[in-house]
């Protein structure tokens, strides 16, 4: 329990925090820098390609799914850039997976929590090429979802019943739509305040392309990532995270690729709207012999820290601010940066859609 | 997409199949010629036992449904169908089915209705 005193200084840094977030448009990402994160990204192939559309097509039939792919292809047979399409192979498989299911059988919770992604965004520095990413996401345990408990979902339906209308093909109304999001706000803050911090798993993976001139004839590689990331509860006041992430990457300033490991644990203390944390990865570079006597990069500097504080904003929106040093590999980079920015969910990790 | 045929004039059995992991809650109405809509049945379908019931139809009976589907995963993917039955036999477009992804919020209601011919 944070005591009134500790309260008004946090709020007070929190304030400050989310000032100069709103005076920085590029604030996130500042945070971003420094930050390791302790999370599969939301869609690995918009991460690697480091796009960020503004709609992201989310198909649910082939039939969709083929006309959002036809129609990110012009008319001169060229690649556009923007495209983002997110699936759920759920959704094309003729599988059943029945709240039963979901709660027992782990390759079926694996199998309705598996993502694809796609997407493409106009190459840095060219005007002509498109870089093309691609990835997944499986979560494989994640304590944390509500949809895996019995009486959540008994719940939930209890709240949605708030909704039903009187008569056939009625809206809802908005005292109806305003009741049930009192009800499921309050049914989903006390689950996350019960389960912040408990146990969960995820793999991803990401690959992207060069498209020179937008062909994909023309492509070239841009490497691959393949992440795993976890998190454990220490009792019901924090949460330890890990991080090991695998990178071939191409880096827009460099001619060659950097391939890097990256091994990380984060350590949480609060709850359910207020963190402290503290992060520490290794991060070394695993082909130093591709860049001797190249001055541009730093083939020693493998360590990163952060330390901070991450309050909940609004729902689903932390802002965090921090210390920290990145081991930043191209030469000339800042060292030790204070920090601010915004992120989803802890860890950046949105568990629940509110 | 089309209307469900009846075989004859009489017990129409239906059956809400749930094929993924949401919380659903229900609501179902049946008109006869000229009379007003009745609401047959109130559920949930998170217990896992496949809901069922039945009604009386002929033709121009009408019959209503509408579901509140809700999921903590954004744009999540659901699935389900009611399936209407005479004498243990589908009707002919008597699958209904209903399959898409919830909202940003976790939300999606879909209510349709149907006239029966014979």
């Amino acid at each position: 329990m944070i005591t009134p005193p500790f309260s008004i200084v946090l709020s007070g840094m929190l304030i400050m925090a989310y000032t100069t977030l709103n005076a920085q448009n590029n604030a996130a990402d500042v945070s971003e820098e420094i930050a390791t994160k302790f999370a599969a990204p939301a869609n690995p192939a918009l991460e690697f390609i480091s796009a960020s559309p503004s709609d992201i097509s989310r198909p649910s039939n082939i039939k969709q799914l083929a006309a959002g792919l036809i129609s990110g292809i012009d008319g001169d047979g060229k690649v556009k850039r923007g495209l983002a399409i997110e699936v759920a192979p759920f959704s094309y498989l003729q599988i059943k997976i029945t709240t039963v299911d979901y709660r027992t059988n782990i390759l079926k919770y694996m199998v309705y929590n598996t993502q694809i992604s796609m997407g493409t965004v106009a190459t840095s520095g060219d005007s002509k090429s498109t870089d093309l990413g691609w990835g997944g996401r499986v979560t494989i345990l994640d304590k944390s979802d509500p949809m895996a408990d019995e009486e959540f979902i008994s719940d939930f339906e209890d709240t949605l019943a708030i909704l039903k209308p009187a008569n056939p093909g009625d809206a809802p109304t908005a005292a109806q739509l305003a009741a049930y999001k009192v009800a499921i706000d309050a049914l989903k803050d006390k689950w996350l305040k019960e389960h912040w911090n408990a146990e969960w798993i995820t793999i991803a993976y990401a690959g992207g392309s060069r498209l020179g001139e937008s062909e994909i004839s023309k492509r070239g590689n841009l490497g691959h990532q393949i992440l795993i990331a976890g998190g454990i509860p220490i009792k019901e006041w924090g949460q330890m995270s890990f991080l090991a992430k695998w990178t071939n990457q191409q880096n827009s300033g460099l001619s060659q690729k950097l391939e890097e490991l990256k091994i990380g644990q984060r350590f949480l203390v609060g709850g359910k709207s207020f963190n402290l944390f503290e992060e520490i990865s290794f991060n070394p570079l695993l082909n130093k012999k591709d860049f001797e006597g190249n001055n541009l990069v730093d083939t020693k500097k493998a360590f990163s820290w952060t330390v901070g504080i991450e309050f909940k904003v609004t729902d689903g929106v932390w802002a965090v601010t921090g210390l920290g040093e990145n081991a930043n590999r191209i030469v000339g980079a800042k060292g030790i940066q204070v920090t601010s920015g915004l992120r989803m969910g802890i860890s950046d990790k949105s568990r629940l859609s509110q | 997409m089309n209307d469900p045929i009846l075989l004859e004039e009489g017990t129409v059995s239906w059956d809400i199949v749930l094929s993924s992991p949401n919380a659903v809650s229900y609501r179902l109405w049946v008109r006869q010629p000229e009379k007003d809509w009745e609401i047959v049945k109130d559920g949930g379908l998170s217990d896992d036992v496949v809901d069922q019931g039945s009604h009386f139809a002929t033709k121009g009976t009408e019959f209503a449904y509408w579901f509140g589907i809700g999921s903590t995963k954004p744009n999540s993917p659901y699935k389900l169908a009611v399936v209407l039955r005479q004498n243990g036999n589908v009707l002919v477009n008597g699958v209904l089915p209903e399959m898409g992804n919830v909202d940003n919020s976790g939300l999606a209601i879909k209510q349709k209705s149907i006239s029966y011919k014979l």
